[in-house]
This record gives C-alpha cells, sequence and structure tokens, in this order.
C-alpha cells in the first residue's frame, strides 16, 4: 500500500510539474497510453538495389601485399566440405568453400609455437560461397589455378520401421 | 588451367538408376511445411524431409542403421493426429500434412530436451564431444532456456565407466541410451554382445560382462554417438573441434582407399575421422586407419644416413646422400639394377621411380606383393582391380570369397558385404579358411581345389551360384601367389566367364591389399620379387618396401641398397643409404584404390625434419645423377602421369576394364590348384598391426594385446590393455 | 674557520695522509685508475674470492661502504662478483658485516657465481626440455610401447 501510495504521488507530481512548464517549448508530452506502434517498414529508408562492382584482376593481386612466393603457382581446391562423422546435421555442407594447397609449418625455436611462411594459410577458414561459380571467379580473380570437386549428395534410401519385425528377413531385430 | 573432377556415375548406379525408374511404385504426395513433394511410398517423414531440405533433429535415427525411434526428439506434428509422430519411423501417406515448426512440435522438442538433459551430467567442459556435440547443438536451437530439475532434492542418475577396450573410452554416464552404438555393434560390426541391461532409468548400455569390443569396426561407435559417451582414447583431452582444421584425404592402410578427413592443429596430426563416401566405406572406417596414425610420431626417419666403414647408419646431409646414390647408380650396369616398391606409396613416386631406372635402361622395377603374369598378368586391367566396384557388392546375390578374409583385410567392403546379407537373400560361399565372419556362409574348403566343384556344379552353393542373378567372386590377391595362383586366376576367369554371359556384372573382382599395389601395377611395376633372385642385383632401391620380402642374402654381396621411406623398419635396416620421405598424411598423392578409382590425397602437415615428398627426393636422384626427369612441380608431374595412364588424372570415377575375353584367352586352366589358400589375417589379432606404420602404434600393440587376451578368456577380471 | 681551513690548505693535507696510508704516489694512481677513487677507509673483512670490503663513515651513507676486487680481475670487476652475505652490509641492507653477525645460509645454496651472461662461452641459452613432437628412429631401435 506504501508503495502504490508513493507512486501515486509521483505521478501527481509529474503531472504537476509538466504544468509548470511554459506554453514557450511547445515539447510534446507523450504518455504512454497514447504511444502508437509504428512498423519498422515505415522507419527504414528504402533499400536501394545493390549494384555488384566489377574488380579487375590485377588490381586485387598487386594490392594485397602476399610475397609472390606465396601467391603465384598455387592450387585451390573448390568443393563443398563433407558432413562431419561426428554429428548429424547437414547445415555445413551447404556452402562452397575453397582451399590452398597446405605449405610448410615449422616449430619456432622460441617458444615451440608452430610458424609459417604462407600468409594464405588461413583462406579456407571463414571464405565461403554460395555457388561454385562464385568460388571459381574469386579464383580466377587471384590467378590461383583450381580443382572443382562435384559434391557427393546426400543419398536417401527409404527406410521403414517394420522391416525391424520382418518374420522372413534377415532385418529382424531379436533385441534391443 | 582448371581441372574439373568429376564424380560421374558408375555403372551400377546407372544400372540401379534404370531399373528404378523402370520399376517405380506411385509416388505418393506429402506436403511439408506446405511445400508439397512426391516421394517413394516407402520412405519415413524424416527422410522426406531430407529431400525437401528440412533438417529434423534426432539423436537415436542413422541414415545406415536400423530405425529405433526411442529419443523422441524427431516429433513433429501431423494434421489429424493428436499425438505427436516420431518422423523417423511413421512412413508417408498420400495426403499427409506435416508441420516441423509449429508451436506444437516446438513444445514437444522442449519437453523431450528437458528430459534428456534431467540426467546428464554437466560435463561440457570436460567432455570431448564438446563443440561437435549434437546434444549441445540441439539443445540451444530446439531446448528451452530452463529446466525445472530440482538437482539438491532430486538428484541425478550416475552410470559405471564399462572397459571395452583400450581404443574406446567410456563416460556412460552421458548416455542418452538412443542405442545407436548398440544397433551399430549388432547389425554393422557383428557383435552382438553389445546391448542394453535394464529398464527405464535404469537402462544401461555395455556388454553386461566387462568384454573387449571385438570388432575391427569398433571405432565408428566413437563417430555415432551423439554425445561424449563413446569417445576415442587415443584423442581424448587433446583439442576441441573448432581449433582443428579438417584435410580431407585418402586412407592408404587398406586397399579400398576410404575417404577419410585429417583433423590438424598447428602442424600436428590429431586424429583421422571418415568421410562420408556412398560408393567405397559410406562411413565407415576401419579401427587401425583410424587409430594407427599415431605410428606416424615414432620411429620416423628424419635425416639422411649413409652407412659409414664400420657398418653403422650415421645421419649425413642430402647433399652426401644424393651425390653417394647418384654415383653408384652410374656405376652399376643395367641388369644390376633393380627397384622394389612396398604398398603405401602414391602414384607420384612409383611413376618418378620407374622414370629414373628407364632412363638408366632398366625395367626391373617390381612390387613387394606378387602377381601371377599369366591371362596377360597386369597387362589387363581387369586381371588385378575390383571389376564390379565396391558399392556394387550390395546389388550381389550370391558372393564367393576366394582365399581372402575381408573382415580383417578391407573392413569397410566388409561392412558392405554385411549391408546386402542383412538387406538382401544373399548367399556367401567361403573358400580358404574357417575364421569368424560377420555373416553366415557356406565353407567350401581350405583348398583351392574347391573352385573346380563350383565351376562343375558339385553342391548346394555351386548351384545357388549358378543360377544368381548377380554372382560376385572376390579372390584375394595373396591367394594367386606362384605357379598355383596362376592356375586359380585361370579356373575363376572360366567360371566368371560362365557366369557373367548375359549379366551385367564382370563376376571376378580381385581384393588387393595394399593401397599402392593396384597404382603400380597401373604404372607398369612386374609383381613380385621373383625377378631379383634370377639374376644378382648389385644396386637395389627400396621405396617403402618393409615387409621383408627382400634381404640381403638373395642379392650379390656387395650389393648397394637404398631405401626410401618413413619409418625405420626392416627395409631401413639393411640400407646402406636412407633417404627419408614423406607418409601418406604428409604429401599430396595420387592413389589407385582396388576397384581402379583414382583418388587424391591432401597433406595435413609437412613432412617432419628434414624429410621431403617421395617423388621430389627421386627427381633430385636423378638431376645429380645426370639424367634428369622432366618435371619439376606437382603439376608436371601429374601430366606425366596423364600420359601414361589417363584414369590417374580422372579422380573419383570408376572406368570398366575391357579385354575381359582376352585375358580368359591368355588364362593358363591347366595345372594343379590344390593348394591351401587360407588367408594370413584369421583372427582379430591378426588384422591390427600389417603395415609399418600400425607395426609403429602404440594404440595398435595396445588393441592386439587386448585382442589376444581376449581370445583367451574373453572373461578376464583383470584390466584388460595397457596403461593409457 | 680557521686559517687553514680558510686557505684550503687541510684539504691538502688531508689528501696528503691519504697518500700515505694507501702508500706512494705509484699506488695511489693504480688504485686511482682501478677504482676511479682514491679513498682509505677500515677494512671491515675479506671473503674467500680476495674481495675487501671498507668502511669509512667520514663519508655520507650511500658512500661509506665498499669493496675493493682483487688484483686478479683487474678492470673486469662486476658487481655481481660480491657474494650475498657481504652484499647485504654492502647495500646497507644489513647493519653488521658477515664477520660480526654469521649470515643464514642452507645446506642446500650453491656458491656463488657471478653473472656469467656475458660470457660467450659461459652464458646458458636456453633450451626446450620437451619431448619433440616427432621422435627419431635410431638405427637397431625397435619400437617402444610401455
Amino acid at each position: 500500500m506504501l508503495r502504490t501510495s508513493v507512486s501515486r504521488c509521483f505521478q501527481a507530481t509529474n503531472t504537476a510539474l509538466r504544468s509548470f512548464s511554459s506554453g514557450k517549448d511547445n515539447l510534446p508530452v507523450t504518455r504512454s497510453h497514447e504511444a502508437k506502434k509504428i512498423d519498422v517498414n515505415d522507419i527504414l529508408e528504402t533499400k536501394s538495389p545493390k549494384v555488384p562492382v566489377n574488380v579487375s584482376s590485377d588490381e586485387t593481386m598487386d594490392i594485397g601485399g602476399v610475397p609472390s612466393a606465396h601467391q603465384e603457382a598455387r592450387t585451390a581446391r573448390i568443393f563443398r566440405p563433407a558432413r562431419e562423422a561426428t554429428q548429424s546435421p547437414w547445415g555445413n555442407t551447404k556452402l562452397w568453400r575453397i582451399e590452398l594447397d597446405n605449405r610448410q609449418r615449422w616449430e619456432n625455436p622460441l617458444m615451440g609455437w608452430s610458424g609459417t611462411a604462407d600468409p594464405l594459410s588461413n583462406v579456407s577458414m571463414d571464405l565461403k560461397f554460395a555457388t561454385k561459380e562464385d568460388a571459381i571467379a574469386f579464383c580466377e580473380k587471384n590467378r590461383w589455378e583450381f580443382d572443382i570437386e562435384e559434391p557427393h549428395e546426400r543419398q536417401i534410401k527409404p527406410k521403414n520401421y517394420g522391416q525391424n519385425f520382418a518374420w522372413n528377413r534377415r532385418t529382424r531385430i531379436g533385441t534391443k | 588451367m582448371q581441372r574439373i573432377v568429376r564424380g560421374v556415375a558408375t555403372k551400377a548406379q546407372q544400372q540401379r538408376q534404370l531399373s528404378a525408374a523402370a520399376n517405380a511404385p506411385k509416388k505418393v504426395e506429402v506436403f511439408i511445411d506446405g511445400k508439397k513433394i512426391l516421394v517413394d511410398p516407402g520412405m519415413t517423414i524424416l527422410q522426406a524431409c531430407a529431400l525437401v531440405g528440412v533438417d529434423i533433429p534426432r539423436f537415436c535415427y542413422h541414415d545406415r542403421l536400423s530405425i529405433a525411434g526411442n529419443c523422441r526428439m524427431c516429433l513433429v506434428e501431423v494434421e489429424k493426429s493428436v499425438k505427436p509422430v516420431a518422423s523417423c519411423a511413421m512412413p508417408v501417406m498420400n495426403g499427409m500434412k506435416v508441420k516441423t515448426n509449429s508451436d506444437f512440435v516446438r513444445k514437444a522438442r522442449e519437453g523431450v530436451m528437458e528430459f534428456m538433459l534431467n540426467n546428464h551430467p554437466l560435463d561440457c567442459p570436460i567432455c570431448d564431444q564438446g563443440g561437435e556435440c549434437d546434444l549441445q547443438d540441439q539443445a540451444v536451437a530446439f531446448g528451452s532456456d530452463r529446466g525445472r530439475l530440482q538437482s539438491r532434492l532430486d538428484g541425478k542418475r550416475a552410470v559405471e565407466d564399462k572397459d571395452i577396450g583400450p581404443l574406446v573410452k567410456t563416460v556412460m554416464t552421458r548416455c542418452i541410451q538412443c542405442t545407436r552404438c548398440v544397433r551399430f555393434a549388432n547389425e554393422v560390426a557383428a557383435f552382438p554382445d553389445f546391448g542394453t541391461t535394464g529398464r527405464g532409468q535404469d537402462l544401461q548400455i555395455g556388454t553386461y560382462v566387462e568384454k573387449f569390443f571385438a570388432s575391427e569396426m569398433s571405432g565408428n561407435i566413437i563417430d555415432i554417438c551423439p554425445v561424449g559417451a563413446l569417445t576415442s582414447k587415443q584423442y581424448a583431452f587433446v583439442a576441441r573441434p573448432w581449433e582443428t582444421r579438417k584435410t580431407e584425404s585418402v586412407d592408404v592402410l587398406d586397399a579400398t582407399g576410404s575417404n577419410i578427413v585429417l583433423t590438424h592443429r598447428t602442424g600436428e596430426l590429431l586424429r583421422v575421422i571418415p568421410k562420408i563416401n556412398d560408393d567405397i566405406n559410406e562411413e565407415w572406417i576401419g579401427d587401425q586407419s583410424r587409430f594407427a596414425v599415431d605410428g606416424l610420431k615414432v620411429q620416423r626417419l628424419l635425416t639422411p644416413m649413409i652407412r659409414g666403414a664400420d657398418g653403422q647408419l650415421k645421419p649425413a646431409s642430402w647433399e652426401e646422400a644424393l651425390f653417394t646414390v647418384a654415383a653408384k647408380l652410374r656405376e652399376t650396369s643395367a641388369e644390376q639394377k633393380a627397384a622394389v616398391v612396398g604398398g603405401l606409396n602414391d602414384v607420384e613416386s612409383l611413376v618418378a621411380l620407374k622414370d629414373l631406372f628407364n632412363r638408366f635402361n632398366s625395367e626391373n622395377v617390381m612390387t613387394e606383393e606378387e602377381f601371377p603374369e599369366t591371362s596377360g598378368g597386369s597387362d589387363i586391367r581387369a586381371n588385378y582391380i575390383f571389376n564390379d566396384g565396391i558399392a556394387n557388392v550390395e546389388n550381389a546375390d550370391a558372393i564367393l570369397l576366394v582365399g581372402t578374409n575381408p573382415r580383417f583385410e578391407a573392413p569397410t567392403l566388409n561392412a558392405r558385404i554385411r549391408k546386402s546379407f542383412l538387406y538382401s537373400d544373399v548367399q556367401i560361399g567361403v573358400i580358404g579358411s574357417e575364421s569368424e565372419l560377420n555373416y553366415d556362409y557356406d565353407y567350401l574348403g581350405a583348398s583351392a581345389k574347391a573352385i573346380d566343384d563350383v565351376l562343375s556344379g558339385k553342391g548346394e552353393f555351386a548351384k545357388t551360384f549358378a543360377n544368381a542373378k548377380q554372382p560376385l567372386i572376390i579372390v584375394g590377391a595373396q591367394a594367386l601367389k606362384g605357379e598355383a595362383g596362376a592356375a586359380i586366376l585361370g579356373k575363376l576367369q572360366q567360371l566368371a566367364d560362365k557366369l557373367s554371359a548375359g549379366k551385367n556384372v564382370q563376376v571376378l573382382n580381385v581384393l588387393q591389399r595394399w593401397a599402392g599395389q593396384t597404382g603400380a601395377l597401373d604404372v607398369g611395376y612386374k609383381a613380385g620379387t621373383a625377378a631379383l633372385r634370377k639374376t644378382p642385383v648389385k644396386f637395389l632401391y627400396l621405396l617403402g618396401a618393409d615387409e621383408g620380402k627382400v634381404n640381403k642374402s638373395n642379392l650379390d654381396p656387395q650389393a648397394f641398397i637404398v631405401y626410401q621411406g618413413h619409418h625405420g623398419d626392416a627395409g631401413a635396416q639393411i640400407a646402406d643409404v636412407i633417404f627419408p620421405g614423406a607418409a601418406y598424411t604428409e604429401k599430396d598423392g595420387t592413389y589407385v584404390n582396388t576397384e581402379g578409382r583414382s583418388q587424391r590425397g591432401y597433406p595435413a602437415v609437412s613432412p617432419p625434419g628434414e624429410a621431403r615428398v617421395d617423388w621430389k627426393i627421386i627427381r633430385a636422384v636423378s638431376e645429380v645423377a645426370g639424367k634428369s626427369l622432366p618435371y619439376n612441380d606437382l603439376k608436371e608431374i601429374r601430366q606425366r602421369l596423364n600420359e601414361i595412364a589417363p584414369h590417374l588424372a580422372r579422380y573419383r570415377d570408376i572406368e570398366p576394364s575391357p579385354f575381359i575375353k582376352q585375358a580368359l584367352q591368355l588364362a593358363q586352366t591347366s595345372g594343379s590348384i590344390d593348394v591351401d589358400v587360407s588367408p594370413a589375417l584369421r583372427e582379430l589379432a591378426d588384422y591390427y598391426q600389417t603395415n609399418v606404420i600400425s607395426r609403429n602404434s602404440r594404440s595398435m600393440a595396445q588393441a592386439k594385446k587386448a585382442a589376444l587376451e581376449n581370445k583367451e578368456n574373453p572373461y578376464a577380471e583383470a584390466p584388460i590393455h595397457a596403461r593409457l | 674557520m680557521s686559517l687553514k681551513a680558510w686557505l684550503g690548505i687541510d684539504k691538502l693535507q688531508k689528501f696528503q695522509q691519504i697518500v700515505k696510508e694507501i702508500g706512494g704516489v705509484r699506488a695511489v694512481l693504480r688504485k686511482r685508475y682501478l677504482m676511479d677513487v682514491t679513498r682509505v677507509g677500515t677494512l671491515v673483512g675479506n671473503d674467500k674470492y680476495g674481495n675487501r670490503y671498507y668502511e669509512n663513515n667520514e663519508y655520507f651513507v650511500p658512500r661509506n661502504r665498499w669493496v675493493e676486487f682483487p688484483d686478479k680481475v683487474w678492470l673486469d670487476y662486476d658487481a655481481s662478483q660480491v657474494p650475498p652475505e657481504w652484499h647485504s652490509w654492502l647495500h646497507h641492507i644489513t647493519d653488521s658485516p658477515p664477520t660480526v653477525q654469521e649470515p643464514l645460509t642452507q645446506k642446500f645454496s650453491l656458491d656463488h657465481k657471478e653473472n656469467t651472461s656475458i660470457y660467450a662461452d659461459k652464458k646458458y641459452i636456453p633450451y626446450s626440455t620437451t619431448r619433440t613432437k616427432v621422435q627419431a628412429w635410431t638405427p637397431g631401435q625397435k619400437p617402444n610401447f610401455d
């Protein structure tokens, strides 16, 4: 009861204070029960269509800063990753990826950490492509040779629960 | 510049598609989330959803195992049904409307997940499956954000860990009783001792009396288990999946060329897991392929070595070693040179070695494994490959195994035979040893004489075989040794010819034991080391030849032996100069499997120490010896491979081999075949250490010990494996 | 101020006294060359390396205790050649030198060694004590699974 009376007091003070404001400000006073819901799309600007920017292959190559020993003569493998054997979902197998040839890694003598001279060793980590053609375009832009592996599509062979109980077939399961 | 590698449908697949189209049942119409699709009536709702692209969460359902329907996570709402329906078990019916994401379904999933987590221990930080755990991912995606378990008052159940061997680690408290491992053990691995005990909350999974999981496919239960109840002992506490990189490659420890994924991190190989390839290994790999990789870290050849005047091998520099070998190569005459290759080599190094020897006018290049020279020998490809394709084993009506134990020689092929045994009425006959196989078979005898019986139609099995629509003969490469081997091959080709009339199978299939053998025979190597014993050899180049087929007594007393390989084993012991090469996980290689399918392996880690990629070493030898080979990088040597045999550049395809009739004409059908064709690998303990990598592997040594102890006394009370 | 002090003669007299105590002009020059100072004090003690420790409370506190290194080291003297028990007295960490109050030592203490990191042949270069990731084969070695 104390709480409600305090809040009522509070509301009254607010209203009272508002009445003390001079008319010069003309600020809109919104009360919570008057708030109207506006659709998000009314507020956002209309999306302008995305225009692809054409970048010539020479340009990207030269400004990259990768030493030529690790940019030339690389072979890329374009593939769709296999499903992880340890899990059942197929979500990670949908996008195309590029993997470059693995270059030498050695043990750094100071701390035993793994060192490599190859600045492109992490290219395959987050680079994913929606289609094979996008991946090919990327490889061509970087002047890498590429091999494309056709993906193994998932084969779904019909199964049925009844074969566990078939009286004349070897698929009959006697135990759990 | 680009090279497209195709995965064209094999003949078997095309044949299946045609037959499927010809007698396809009428498709039924199903609406999934509003989308209409037409499916075959034998499918379950879960499979129909997968066709549309909707992945329904599940724990107990697995594509390759029978349906259990006990996890209840796959519940979906079907119109007109009051209860939610287990989509993994319910077959589709015409006009069914399925909703996979309605509020009802969501509530069901949250409920199931809540129950599952109620008894699940809070082991995520110490569980190996963290990061690749189905339970974690599905709890985040489909579970609710809070549970109602009063763990202070009710507690959680705990289960004792079961000891099933030195390879698989069990923490049974984490088990969610999905029974995938039980179904795998019963159906695929044929180890019926793995099962469930008790009911309800007290259900425990294990062997009841502590037993070793005596199966060559035991490692696959690690992949199958959706939670961290069954994990790899070798990989325990090593890494988390998000910090590892995965490189897809090919396995060379057996001849099927199973596809694998090498998991590595900072230049260190951590584990090997299978990659799905429906044509070869489905989703399985054998234990050797999975666990023997720890042998790649010990007993490695890291520097070139030269045997000094005192008879001891000492480390040397590459220049010294190369110059020594090149000098000797130039000195000896062509007839006194020979090369022997082992079974784990990639085709690039085989081609480089043959080219090197050819440039010195020598044709004396041979493989350790023997193969007869009759029937056209290794000139006619159909003689030495698995003609019908591994995938076609599923369609066979009758299988005759001659002199082979596919269970231990090619576990993934054996899994297919087992699959065809379960799902169809295939009859299997074995000529060889009466060992324990995963399926019932008719034992026709140990001597190859039984082939005559089958040829003439004597006996039950012979009649079934003759009347089968798709018969298959699988003969092990080991049975085709020597004189008798030639005769056996001839007789089998006769039998195959008789049976394949009018059918679209080749019938005769040879199962090689070594991954490098088919490639070597394709490229032009002679099979067998008999040629060595004819003329005294002064210069011998061993490329990974560790099976002890060659020893000093076969050669000239002053013979100079060069060994190029990656482990110090029998070959390195007798060598005068050692070149350290790279193992299969460390080099780009082309490997041809026993079906004649050429596949590419990719390197995950660099060759250790001073070791180098094999074909580059041979190229360096050729340069120093004065007759440089014309290729300098991988592209060029692959072009050379393409020149020799175009199928070596066409990856992932099988190509049918012609000239079978000609092979039959050249076949030797006379001669006695009354030899014992029992295969060398008869029991599980024999399986674990068959090649140089697995002989040096601690996991495999422990497994072999456990298998031997298991044979003696399966119910031993003492711990049945060495320390971790 | 006395006349001597005013003219600065008492400083000269002091210097004469110091020269006499050190033992001649040659000795003074030698000491100056080696130590960069010319001062005398009471000998407090020696240590087993030949260092001599002096104290002269006429100088202000940080500079009243010093060490003279033996002729053996000549100009290669180094602060780390002072052993720990004398170091604490020399740096005013403690009041009494080791001759008056025995320092606490332990059974396991090693002999004091100077800082050798400047000598290329004696300096410590860190090395890995872990097992290598890939173990090499030595001829005749069989795999060891224990």
